[in-house]
């Protein structure tokens, strides 16, 4: 906490697309993942952190920094030509990040889901179309619980 | 002859091949900045004067100078120094003169006199370096060689200039320097051939060839750094005026917001593509693209985050197209894209996909979302056509159809949309004019009680007969009608025409007459309405306007005025083809409406249709409890009479009843019915 978060300093951006089925290849859960180490990446670089949920060939993904990085990386994914379908589902000015220990967080759906996470992805899903501070709320408790479930846990601290 | 054998017999050959080289070099430099003096003007020319004077001067006294030392009269030798700089300043004072003067407009006196000055500064270079030159010997002239080296110098001269005059600044300068290189060598050995040294007895002969040798080498290094100097003061200067004339060029052809090509830039690719056609060029796709929802965004986000938007478009084109692919924009939101090697109509459409998929796309500008969309035309060349007209008013056509008709968003050319526009610019010519003429016709449709079979009146249809294509149907000329802005017009014409004939029905007969949402949007229906009662007589109270509910959409401010005014004045107001649209239900009890128009399409399914009949009563029902009245129209069998009647549809009309018939008819239909009614 320091003096800046009384402002509202950060973007905090949640939009949906759908994996284009045409450059997918054989396994989309692992061109998701691809997407989301490359992401990570990137965010490493920049100040972005966030989250990107993989579900039923759909993206939600979650972008949170400084107001130009997220505008600037919704940019970049508006052209990317893997994603179809893009929907803005919210855009607001938030004083602190949820997602601060994640670059970039991963949960996809695929083989290894276990029932627990396979059930939250889809209650996020759901929760997308109707009420989408919910359902950012909801990916954090999600992630939260992974961490604690699993030794190999993100390096949160 | 002479010329030869004094060249062979006389010279050191070594040092006069130097001297070649070095006229030879000198010569091309010299044409290069000649060329560059005349082609300037003002200052700068003077500037360019003096360097190619000075570069052309040297050039001229180092070959003299090396072809002096070069020469071995076989006595010795000494040189007058005063005289021999003074020969050196002569060539370049000449040159310099000679140049100002071949710059001149006329050609004659640019060639003859500017030439000839050149040429007589060369000779007089030369003669003057003769006398700087002291052999010990009896030194003879002879006048023939003399004055032919005089008139060969000044010939060559002048060939020279009118030469580089010719070529202008291209490249093709071997000719010019050809004849500034004889000019020089003709003089300086005929000239020789025109000068012996008789040794004198007892004086011991030779020259110390060995110093001369090196003081010709040093000479040569001297004039060749300074023609040096020449060419690469000319090289650097065409080098960043090149360069700025490129940059020059690229600001013209494109566009400074966006870094895509301009209107300009893309005509003249176009243009260069449609050339390359003839002779197996590659086929390429042209695209035309236009932004929806544009305008609103510079409206209530500002011109800035409209320019914001307008460059992230641009960028997205670039990576929705394939590289080598040109993207331009060529109008305020008009874009276009040129696609090179598209090898079939699909690859040209999924291309048009993802222009409007990648546009389709939210755009973040400072926080604030802007949604757009795009439109895209396509034609083929050379499928479509091979120069750059028809291609771009095909890929109009193509785009506007797109704009109209398409959900995808993007349409190929097909031949058959030009008739389709060509029938729709026609109809917008007669349209106007139809309605300059009032050539429109009113046709009226009886309404008749379900209950009792009598007429309670008929609706005004608006019918027009266009000279050359014969009846046009209203739902093809009414929207063209309302896009024109003539529909307002129209719409008061038949107003006031349809009150005149229905003034002389009988009393209790009604008058329905449809208003477009373009009219019902403009505050001055009112007025125009009491006009049309006021200047016919029939009362307000026998008036029914008929609205629809797309016209409810919307600002909705100004039609809830418009409407209250109305039913103040006491029209009545009725809401057609109910159940095609949104039949919003709010709408029913928010806006003064007095009655529903059931629509035809229900009508026309009944009775088996079990999902019609359902609906037809649910609105009977509806009107009922609402307290309005309900009109079924579209009745065209006796099942369908029967089933609305049974119903508790207040009024009906049809084909059943009566097809639309003219004024007159309707009168004279009228008028019997209360005379029967009467008898």
């Amino acid at each position: 906490m320091n003096a800046y978060t009384s402002h509202k300093q950060f973007s905090r951006l949640l939009y949906t697309s759908a994996l284009n089925v045409d450059q997918s290849g054989e396994r989309p859960e692992q061109t998701a993942r691809q997407i989301a180490e490359a992401s990570a990446a990137h965010n490493r670089l920049s100040e972005l952190t966030g989250s990107l949920m993989f579900v039923d060939g759909q993206f939600i993904q979650i972008l949170e920094g400084p107001p130009e990085q997220v505008e600037e990386t919704f940019e970049k994914i508006c052209c990317d030509f893997r994603h179809v379908d893009v929907r803005l589902i919210d855009l607001v000015n938030v004083s602190e990040r949820l997602f601060e220990d994640w670059d970039m967080a991963c949960l996809c759906e695929d083989e290894e889901t276990s029932l627990a996470l396979r059930d939250g992805l889809q209650e996020i899903r759901f929760l997308v179309g109707i009420n989408a501070s919910q359902a950012t709320l909801q990916m954090r408790s999600l992630l939260d619980s992974q961490s604690d479930s699993s030794e190999a846990g993100h390096s949160a601290s | 002859m002479r010329v030869l054998t004094c060249l062979y017999h006389e010279h050191n050959l070594w040092i006069v091949a130097l001297a070649a080289v070095m006229c030879l070099i000198g010569s091309l430099t010299s044409v290069k900045l000649f060329q560059r003096t005349f082609a300037e003007t003002g200052t700068t020319r003077l500037q360019w004067c003096f360097l190619s004077a000075f570069t052309a001067g040297a050039a001229i006294w180092a070959t003299h100078f090396i072809a002096m030392l070069g020469y071995r009269p076989g006595v010795p030798v000494t040189l007058h120094g005063a005289l021999t700089v003074l020969s050196a300043l002569i060539a370049v004072g000449g040159t310099a003169a000679g140049l100002l003067v071949a710059c001149s407009r006329n050609r004659f006196v640019a060639v003859f006199t500017g030439g000839g000055i050149i040429g007589l500064s060369i000779a007089s270079m030369h003669y003057v370096g003769m006398f700087a030159y002291r052999a010990d010997g009896i030194v003879r002239w002879l006048p023939g060689y003399v004055i032919a080296s005089l008139f060969l110098s000044v010939i060559f001269s002048a060939l020279a200039i009118d030469q580089i005059r010719k070529i202008g600044m291209s490249n093709n300068i071997g000719l010019g320097a050809g004849l500034f290189a004889a000019a020089i060598v003709t003089l300086h050995f005929t000239g020789m051939a025109a000068f012996t040294v008789i040794p004198l007895a007892g004086v011991q002969g030779g020259a110390d060839s060995e110093a001369f040798s090196a003081l010709a080498a040093a000479i040569a290094m001297v004039a060749l750094i300074i023609i040096g100097a020449g060419i690469s003061t000319h090289l650097v200067d065409r080098r960043t005026r090149s360069k700025s004339e490129e940059q020059l060029q690229y600001l013209a052809a494109h566009d400074a917001l966006t870094d895509v090509a301009n209107r300009r830039g893309f005509a003249a690719a176009l243009k260069v593509q449609c050339d390359k056609l003839g002779k197996d060029g590659r086929p390429f796709a042209l695209l035309m693209i236009d932004l929806d929802r544009f305008k609103p965004i510079n409206d209530t986000l500002g011109h800035p985050v409209g320019d914001i938007v307008l460059q992230k478009v641009a960028r997205r084109l670039r990576h929705a197209v394939r590289s080598g692919d040109i993207v331009a924009r060529i109008g305020g939101d008009e874009f276009a894209v040129m696609a090179y090697g598209l090898a079939s109509e699909a690859e040209a459409e999924a291309l048009a996909g993802r222009v409007v998929e990648i546009l389709g796309r939210p755009f973040i500008i400072q926080g604030q979302v802007a949604e757009i969309g795009a439109s895209v035309g396509v034609s083929l060349a050379p499928k479509h056509g091979s120069d750059p007209e028809t291609l771009v008013q095909f890929t109009d056509i193509a785009l506007y159809t797109a704009k109209r008709t398409d959900e995808r968003g993007y349409r190929l050319f097909e031949p058959a949309m030009q008739e389709v526009i060509q029938r729709r610019r026609f109809l917008e010519v007669d349209l106007r004019r139809a309605c300059m003429r009032e050539d429109f016709k009113i046709a009226y449709q009886p309404i008749i009680d379900s209950a009792t079979g009598a007429y309670t009146g008929a609706e005004a249809l608006l019918r027009w007969t266009c000279p050359d294509r014969g009846e046009v149907e209203p739902s093809e000329f009414i929207p063209i009608a309302e896009e024109l802005g003539l529909i307002s017009r129209i719409g008061a014409g038949v107003l006031k025409q349809a009150c005149m004939d229905a003034a002389s029905w009988p009393k209790h007969l009604d008058l329905a007459v449809n208003i477009s949402p373009v009219q019902l949007h403009d505050p001055r229906l009112p007025q125009t309405v009491m006009q049309a009662l006021e200047d016919s007589g029939f009362p307000a109270t026998r008036l029914e306007l008929e609205i629809t509910e797309t016209a409810l959409l919307g600002n909705d401010e100004i039609v809830m005025r418009t409407l209250t005014k109305l039913r103040e004045f006491g029209i009545r107001i009725s809401l057609d083809d109910f159940g095609t649209g949104y039949s919003s239900l709010s709408y029913l009890h928010r806006f003064p409406i007095t009655r529903i128009k059931i629509d035809k399409s229900f009508v026309q399914r009944l009775p088996s249709d079990v999902g019609s009949a359902s609906i037809v009563r649910a609105i009977a029902q509806l009107g009922e409890s609402l307290q309005m009245k309900i009109t079924a129209e579209g009745i065209e069998t006796d099942e369908q009479m029967a089933f609305i009647t049974q119903h508790g549809c207040n009024d009906v009309q049809g084909f059943l009843i009566s097809r639309p018939v003219n004024a007159i008819a309707i009168g004279n239909l009228f008028h019997r019915e209360k005379n029967k009614a009467a008898a």
